[in-house]
């Protein structure tokens, strides 16, 4: 479905294209929001995360554009409201392996986790940036990313497995220095 | 466990290419073997923080933007509330938009305050800089980051910001949190009409207690609002704010140009 918004802007988080999207959306999304029984002291950060995952989503590939974002951005913005609501309430869930360590993962890293890592990040070359963030954050397989850089598929693997061991490297050297 | 063995399990597994019996193979070793674990976990963490980095990239923006949203959006109700006098109201903007492009563009010398006035104003500022960078010792890390420094805004004088705003990114990987740098980006973003994007770069460092930085943020963020049409009312805010400020070093300046906005 067609969008008068610009993904690619977006995807690479162009502010215009990003304050177009915010400012057309934010009304609707609001008004929704109070609709279905939002407080409004809770309504703008509730719109902010919505803003903040849905375009996550898009530049990570995983928004198909089978709907248009309006719609898009209101059932995550639906599905969080709900998930505040119910947050109380226990659930019994039966998860796979990755499922199972994901949940482990996400709830062990803290601020200082994340300080130490965004350093290291900020360390490594361009390149391996690019590759990490390519393969694990926008959700691209190896082999565009190897036709974006211009290697091949074998060396990027090998190139991906090096990056990964210079950040970790940065982040053990920080643990022994700290 | 050999380290190459390691890495190729967890490559298979993060690269999503292990079959279903390697998967129940993988969850094995993961509870049998510390090393494997520890392996894993790390890597793991490392993937979050990726992601992580990522989206308090993009939480900075939208919440900046939430704000610039606000701010516009309050200021456009208080004058639809205006019912009584519409024409005046549509008049005193285009007053407004006019007074704008006669200060920006123009660029008299007789003016209390320019366009011009303000470039000079900041080439000092960056001169200034660089002589203090050119002349610093210290630490071979810090040395290094003074004569980054010093290029960028060399570079910044001589009228190449594409380069410098390159070499003062690749300087802000290295010190995220070093306020100088943020300024210097933003400055790149204005010489190369990136309007918008100076925002978020001064958001992080218009509070800052170096005063230096402060100052020059605040003027900048007005310049840069100045420049897109419809913020004209965030360029005032920080104008207003300069001008409260005996001691600002762009008090007179922002008086004048407040004055000439009415």
């Amino acid at each position: 479905m067609s969008d008068t918004y610009n993904i690619e802007g977006i995807k690479t988080n162009d502010v215009l294209a990003i304050r177009k999207l915010y400012s057309d959306l934010y009304p609707s999304i609001r008004s929704f929001l109070l609709s279905k029984g939002c407080q409004e002291q809770d309504c703008d950060d509730l719109i902010q995360d919505t803003f903040v995952d849905g375009i996550s989503n898009i530049q990570s590939g995983k928004f198909k554009e089978t709907s248009s974002l309006k719609t898009y951005l209101n059932s995550i913005a639906k599905f969080k409201f709900y998930n505040i609501a119910k947050k109380n309430k226990p659930t019994i869930a039966l998860l796979d392996v990755s499922e199972e360590i994901k949940q482990e993962q996400e709830s062990q890293l803290n601020e200082k986790d994340l300080t130490v890592i965004s350093k290291a990040l900020s360390q490594i070359s361009d390149k391996c940036k690019v590759i990490l963030e390519g393969f694990y954050y926008y959700e691209k397989n190896l082999k565009e990313l190897a036709a974006e850089l211009e290697i091949s598929y074998d060396f990027i693997r090998i190139k991906k497995r090096r990056c990964m061991n210079s950040v970790k490297e940065i982040i053990l050297k920080s643990k022994h220095h700290g | 466990m050999d380290k190459k063995v390691i890495e190729d399990w967890l490559d298979k597994y993060f690269n999503d290419e292990l079959s279903e019996s390697e998967l129940i193979e993988f969850k094995e070793l993961i509870n049998t073997n510390q090393e494997f674990k520890d392996s894993f976990k790390l890597e793991q963490k490392i993937i979050l923080g990726i992601r992580e980095s990522k989206k308090k990239e993009l939480k900075e923006i939208i919440s900046h933007e939430h704000n610039l949203y606000i701010n516009n959006n309050t200021t456009k109700i208080r004058t639809m509330n205006k019912k009584k006098f519409p024409i005046l109201a549509i008049a005193a903007t285009l007053l407004v938009l006019i007074a704008a492009v006669f200060v920006f563009n123009q660029g008299d010398q007789n003016d209390p305050y320019n366009n011009k006035n303000y470039l000079a104003s900041v080439e000092t500022f960056q001169k200034k800089n660089m002589a203090k960078f050119s002349s610093r010792g210290g630490s071979d890390e810090l040395t290094t980051l003074s004569d980054s420094l010093n290029l960028g805004l060399d570079l910044s004088l001589k009228g190449k910001y594409k380069e410098s705003k390159q070499l003062f990114l690749k300087a802000s990987e290295l010190h995220p949190e070093n306020e100088f740098i943020q300024l210097q980006l933003a400055f790149q973003d204005f010489y190369l009409s990136n309007y918008a994007n100076v925002f978020p770069r001064l958001d992080k460092i218009v509070n800052s207690k170096d005063v230096d930085v402060r100052e020059e943020s605040e003027m900048l963020y007005a310049q840069a609002a100045f420049k897109l049409e419809d913020q004209m009312t965030t360029a005032k805010t920080w104008l207003n704010k300069i001008a409260s400020q005996i001691n600002h070093r762009y008090v007179k300046e922002a008086k004048g140009m407040l004055s000439l906005l009415g």
